[in-house]
């Protein structure tokens, strides 16, 4: 997805505006030095503005060689805009679900989905998914302690702690 | 020099051991593998060296990432695919003897000057870094600032594409490092009321998403075929090794010299090291017309040229602590959350540490050739991995490890936009490193500018009126102002 400069340039000017309003509304501080938390925000937003403007003018002088969006071959295939969605949507799947599913449902559930799309194999995708969960659980849970979220399995903690 | 010792002592304990094994073979599995890059290696490797002490955290991500620099050359040697950027300089030139049916002595070749390359590169890190520190002794606020900048500058200039988006890339690390507290009044900054964000954005999630699900993204969008698979059989590749060698020993040593000379510039990784020792030494064979029928003279430079950076890189980085690539700034993270400030005090507050971890390249190189050995012998195994299998069992590492960091999953959110922010900058032409840069050093940058600042008392031209710090500032002043001066002669040329 190749978005043009005419177009990039304008919305990085814009978000170096934000970024220096944003910096005017710091506090200052009262005591000593006259520099707040918006002192050297306001230089990068100083510098975003002038570069958004920069990447603009460039675009504009090549307006005429390049179009304003070009789309990659993947964006007319089904397939690999499937395979990108079902990406996205496992991590967010992961980040709305895993509290309350637990990480050993969810976690299976992202891998399996996308392994099932990726590769068409649904067996070989459940056997990579069971040893893949495992591995990581044991790994991170068991060995480095990171209490991964058990979610619905809160009651078989005692079973499924293996340390 | 007399800490070597103890240093030796802590780097011989067995959990560290294990952690350089454990993490050299997971480096060299993920460099050959053709899609996935050394930082990749790196980024995933960091969640897990979290929970290590610091001397095998560090020593850990040293040896991944130079036996991932060395494993890129085996799949760019068999199927004419580079594993990372750092051996697609001469990926053309190493395929091309494969197919004259040398593909043992080219990889024998990468094998051994990765490894004399990283060795030499450690030696120069051992005894130049304490003698550049002793002179950081002395530096002040006003010094550092204008190295971080030029540190800075040079990242977003070198970096691959037009200089322009690279400083766009590292205003916008810059700024994300700017979210969180600010340290002098104590205020929440940008932070839209978020108590995550009080503590800023995680720098591992914010990484995890950059290199590696941004990495998943574009393989799940890649419509090129999948990779041929490879057929050679590979014996001894140190056979005939040495004769082969010895009439380019020359090249090697300059590409050994423009590896560690790269490797120590701000901004300069792997890759160029071996881009810029490549063409020098297409440029002073005594032979072209064999250099380009197929020799091993660019190949064996440039091999030596990418791991000696990879060395070299860490002199910037615990002496000033400023990083010269991606990966060293990955590394300087994990000494912050560590509870280390690289710097040239820490040479007096930790020698044992940074010996330690200096050692270590000397461990992972001599490693290299064991383990590398055994990697290209086992080269058609890995090779056949399937990368629709390993991409989402990479997401899930991912996910993990990006809530491993603060046990929440805003570590995850944190992931996936920067995973996404990542992959549309990468389409766009924005250099990624430039902003990672920015995102390990702006706090640092902002405190040594406002220092600087206080002490001047506002006057700018303080900030020159010491003699390194004015000839650092007028050095970052004429790289910045070098784009106008280009355009300025081009047109001038043009019209006149």
């Amino acid at each position: 997805m190749k978005v043009s400069d005419l177009i990039l340039g304008p919305v990085i000017a814009l978000f170096g505006v934000l970024v220096m309003v944003a910096a005017t509304l710091q506090p200052r501080p009262i005591f000593g030095s006259g520099y707040g938390g918006g002192f050297f925000p306001g230089f990068i937003g100083t510098g975003l503005l002038l570069a958004g403007l920069m990447l603009a003018w460039t675009g504009w002088r090549s307006r005429d060689t390049g179009p304003l969006l070009v789309m990659g071959a993947w964006a007319r295939s089904p397939v690999h805009l499937a395979n990108a969605a079902t990406v996205i949507a496992a991590l967010i799947v992961y980040i709305l679900a895993s509290g309350f599913l637990g990480f050993l449902i969810t976690g299976a559930m992202v891998t399996f989905a996308t392994l099932w799309q990726f590769t068409r194999q649904p067996v070989m995708s459940l056997a990579v998914t069971i040893v893949a969960v495992i591995v990581v659980k044991y790994i991170f849970q068991d060995l480095l302690l990171v209490p991964l979220p058990l979610g619905v399995l809160s009651p078989f903690a005692g079973i499924l702690s293996w340390r | 020099m007399e800490v070597i010792g103890p240093a030796l002592l802590s780097l011989m304990a067995p959990d560290v051991l294990l952690a350089v094994l454990l993490a050299s073979m997971f480096g060299l599995f993920v460099g050959s593998v053709p899609g996935l890059t050394a930082t990749m290696a790196v980024a995933l490797l960091v969640p897990v060296t979290f929970f290590m002490a610091p001397l095998a955290a560090i020593a850990a991500i040293v040896s991944a990432s130079a036996m991932a620099i060395f494993a890129g050359d085996i799949p760019g040697t068999l199927l004419r695919i580079p594993g990372t950027p750092a051996s697609a300089a001469y990926t053309d030139a190493a395929h091309r003897l494969t197919k004259q049916g040398k593909a043992e002595l080219v990889l024998g070749t990468c094998l051994v000057t990765s490894a004399l390359g990283g060795l030499i590169g450690a030696l120069v890190l051992i005894f130049g870094a304490p003698a550049i520190a002793r002179v950081a002794l002395n530096i002040s606020a006003f010094e550092y600032f204008w190295f971080v900048c030029l540190g800075l500058t040079s990242a977003a200039f070198i970096s691959p594409g037009s200089p322009l988006k690279g400083v766009i890339s590292l205003l916008l690390g810059l700024f994300i490092a700017t979210v969180g507290i600010f340290p002098v009044t104590g205020q929440p900054r940008f932070t839209f009321g978020r108590t995550e964000l009080i503590g800023g954005v995680a720098l591992v999630p914010a990484l995890i998403g950059m290199f590696a699900v941004a990495e998943i993204l574009r393989y799940a969008i890649s419509t090129e075929p999948a990779a041929q698979r490879t057929t050679a059989r590979i014996g001894n590749v140190f056979k005939g090794l040495i004769p082969a060698l010895w009439p380019y020993k020359r090249s090697i040593g300059t590409g050994v010299i423009v590896g560690t000379g790269t490797g120590i510039l701000p901004g300069a990784g792997a890759d160029i090291a071996a881009w810029i020792s490549y063409a020098l030494a297409r440029k002073f064979t005594r032979e072209p017309k064999k250099f380009d029928e197929g020799s091993l003279e660019g190949i064996a430079s440039a091999g030596a040229a990418n791991n000696a950076s990879v060395s070299s890189s860490y002199i910037p980085a615990t002496v000033l602590g400023i990083p010269g690539d991606s990966m060293t700034a990955i590394v300087i993270g994990v000494l912050f959350m560590k509870g280390l400030t690289p710097g040239p005090t820490i040479f007096t507050a930790q020698p044992t540490l940074v010996y330690g971890i200096f050692l270590s390249f000397i461990l992972a190189n001599l490693l290299m050739l064991p383990l590398g050995y055994g990697a290209i012998k086992l080269s058609r195994y890995i090779l056949d991995v399937r990368r629709e299998i390993l991409m989402p069992i990479i997401m899930l590492f991912c996910i993990v490890g990006a809530f491993a960091m603060d046990n929440t999953l805003t570590g995850v959110v944190v992931m996936l936009i920067f995973g996404v922010i990542g992959w549309f900058m990468e389409e766009n032409g924005f250099p990624v490193a430039p902003a990672l840069l920015g995102l390990v050093l702006g706090r640092l940058l902002e405190e040594t500018f406002l220092t600087s600042m206080i002490i001047a008392q506002g006057n700018l031209l303080v900030f020159f009126s010491r003699p390194i710090a004015g000839t650092a500032g007028v050095i970052t002043i004429l790289v910045w102002l070098s784009p106008l001066a280009m355009m300025a002669w081009r047109r001038s040329r043009f019209t006149g």
